[in-house]
């Protein structure tokens, strides 16, 4: 069929109508609203507060870990290695997806997925992509073992520190 | 005294009067038909049936059973709630209450279990039904909502499964939230709004308590009655006939229907005599139990996570998703809808390619756990190992199936089933092996996987 409406008329059709202006501006309102809402409620759900560990805690006096063992203290999921080089303090957190390692005959393994890891907590086999997180050893000034998990260290990086050797010697 | 005769005249006639103004649908002389116009429950259903809709083997009634479940679970999950605590302190507590204190307390949550494993197993198959018969032809909308109903419920499965705050509900839900965290851009913020916080703790059981009781059920209702009401809107179930036989739904497809939901309720309620729920120890934060195996239907995740968190955690359960969704707007044919696998050749193509996943996925996976190419394999740098595993194979092998059946039938339909195919059988192989893990994750017998399992 052909158009047989004139120019003008065109013209004013595709002016917009009251009704359709009025029509279209409720939808937006209604959808920016909605939109509102939900990205309030969304923003609401996301936590402000993370009740986390500090990064920094004290694990006990040197004393407490012998030469050549590893200890884990359970309240911090940490194995605390002292040898003749020094200490050292890694998670017992499996980097695959979090559960908590075991100490095997021939390093660590975990339960949730199999994998392994070698003494010093890298990767001998299974899912985990990266060894177990290392974190900086010092001596704080009450005399004491500090962790501080901010700093990540290399696997093996072990903090020599003297009042520790000194004392295990004696 | 007329008051006194109207009184007795009322009470003598208020067990008729009580059918007649409670029940305004229903009365002897009705016909069927206006009973079910003028019932609310009945107006569910249409006037007529075909024929072939009634036939047990066009749906086995698998929606219909999904239905019931949602029911039961709703009704039992009410009962539970007047129980359950939802705090880390007191939850393991009232779930050993309702199984040894509470009457009725210990069959009421194995209702609520069974209900719900059952549940799962049929929407599955409910779908498979309805990719085998290319239902979703021209009912776009509702393959999508029933997409939204799938998603719902494996949210409810996985949130429900927190509430026990046993080992088993703990570390599976840390193990998950986890690798929620590796999906990319929106996956930090949905690992946060689920935890509530920096660890699995207090808030994340508060959380998971809302969305099981209340958010996602509702969600489930609104899509339920939704999807229902589609059916009808989309003119009943998918077929290709113009003009199929047709019988009166009343009694025909109510009788059926009040069958299956009584039937179903009669199966899930044997079992819930005979078999008990598990209940693992309180939930230690500290350390997992060896192994900490995830409920079946997440069996063949945990086993693909094991070689690789990126590929069988992520990578696979997205590009599945997109997959389906993507489904009804790939495969545009009209041929053969509402009937089983199609045309006989199509049939044999689409066998011929699960046959063969199963003997490609099965060595393959069988040759992956051999200690030599298990060498072979380690001595590769990190990025390897995301690729070359089993779940690795079942992608790659999978595309190739699509390609390939593709290209020899030159149609879409038998490449996505044939591709469908393959996706299931490499995630049954990988259930299978899942059962079959033991202690730190190593393989068992199946006689032994067998007795821990009983
Ligand atoms: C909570 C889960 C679900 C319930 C309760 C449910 C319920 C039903 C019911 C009662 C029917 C009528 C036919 C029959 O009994 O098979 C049906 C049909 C249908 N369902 Fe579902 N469903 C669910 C999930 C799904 C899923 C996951 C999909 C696929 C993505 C899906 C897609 C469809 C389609 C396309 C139809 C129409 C089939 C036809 O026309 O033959 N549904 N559903
Ligand atoms: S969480 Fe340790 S292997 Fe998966």
């Amino acid at each position: 069929m052909k158009k047989t409406r004139p120019p003008e008329a065109a013209s004013v059709s595709d002016a917009v109508s009251r009704r359709d202006f009025l029509a279209d501006s409720g939808r937006l309102v209604t959808a920016a609203c909605l939109a509102g809402v939900t990205a309030g409620a969304v923003r609401l759900s996301l936590p402000d507060v993370e009740s986390g560990r500090r990064p920094r805690a004290r694990l006990g006096a040197p004393a407490d870990f012998k030469m050549g063992t590893v200890t884990w203290l359970q309240e911090h999921e940490l194995f605390v290695c002292h040898k003749a080089h020094g200490f050292a303090a890694f998670s017992s957190r499996c980097p695959h997806l979090g559960c908590t390692v075991r100490r095997t005959t021939t390093g660590f393994r975990c339960p949730c997925h199999g994998a392994r890891f070698d003494p010093e907590g890298r990767v001998v086999s299974g899912p985990a992509r990266r060894a177990l997180d290392w974190f900086a050893v010092e001596t704080g000034p009450d005399g004491q073992l500090w962790v501080d998990r901010s700093r990540a260290t290399e696997p093996g990086s072990f903090t020599p520190l003297r009042v520790a050797a000194a004392e295990s010697a004696g | 005294m007329s008051f006194v005769a109207d009184v007795v005249r009322a009470a003598r006639a208020l067990p008729q009067n009580l059918r007649h103004d409670l029940h305004p649908g229903v009365s002897a002389d009705d016909s069927p038909g206006s009973r079910l116009r003028r019932s609310f429950l009945y107006h569910l259903f249409p006037l007529r049936v075909t024929e072939r809709a009634l036939a047990p083997a066009t749906t086995f009634g698998l929606g219909l059973v999904s239905v019931a479940l949602f029911i039961l679970l709703t009704v039992t999950g009410l009962l539970l709630m007047f129980y359950y605590v939802p705090t880390p302190r007191d939850a393991y507590g009232s779930m050993l209450d309702i199984d040894n204190v509470v009457t009725f307390g210990r069959l009421c949550r194995r209702l609520h279990r069974f209900g719900a494993d059952l549940m799962v197993a049929v929407v599955l198959l409910h779908l498979v039904r309805v990719v085998a018969q290319a239902a979703y032809r021209r009912r776009e909308l509702n393959w999508l909502i029933g997409l939204g109903l799938a998603s719902l419920l494996v949210g409810l499965a996985f949130t429900g499964y927190l509430l026990p705050w046993d080992q088993r509900s703990y570390w599976a839900v840390r193990v998950v939230t986890e690798l929620l965290g590796l999906l990319p851009v929106v996956g930090r913020a949905m690992q946060l709004v689920l935890v509530g916080g920096a660890e699995v703790g207090a808030a994340t059981l508060s959380r998971f308590y809302a969305l099981h009781v209340a958010l996602l059920p509702l969600g489930m209702l609104g899509c339920l009655v939704w999807h229902l009401w589609r059916i009808r809107k989309d003119g009943g179930l998918a077929a290709v006939e113009v003009d199929p036989p047709t019988v009166a739904a009343w009694p025909h497809l109510v009788l059926r229907v009040s069958l299956v939901l009584l039937g179903t309720t009669a199966l899930v309620l044997f079992v819930a005599l005979v078999q008990d729920a598990p209940l693992a120890p309180l939930a230690n934060p500290l350390r997992p139990e060896n192994p900490e195996k995830a409920p079946w239907y997440f069996l063949a995740v945990q086993e693909m996570v094991s070689y690789s968190a990126l590929t069988g955690g992520v990578v696979i359960p997205v590009l599945t998703a997109l997959g389906f969704l993507a489904l009804p707007f790939l495969d545009r044919a009209d041929l053969d809808v509402g009937y089983w696998l199609g045309a006989r050749g199509e049939r044999r193509t689409v066998l011929v390619a699960v046959v063969a996943s199963g003997v490609v996925l099965g060595l393959g996976t069988v040759a992956y756990l051999t200690p030599e190419l298990g060498a072979v394999l380690e001595a590769l740098p990190p990025w390897a190992h995301d690729v070359l595993n089993p779940a690795g194979l079942m992608l790659c092998w999978t595309a190739l199936v699509v390609v390939g059946t593709g290209l020899r039938t030159d149609a879409v339909r038998p490449a996505l089933r044939a591709g469908i195919g393959a996706l299931f059988v490499g995630l049954c192989v990988f259930t299978l092996l899942g059962m079959l893990r033991g202690p730190d994750w190593g393989l068992a017998s199946p006689w032994e996987a067998f007795r821990r399992v009983f």
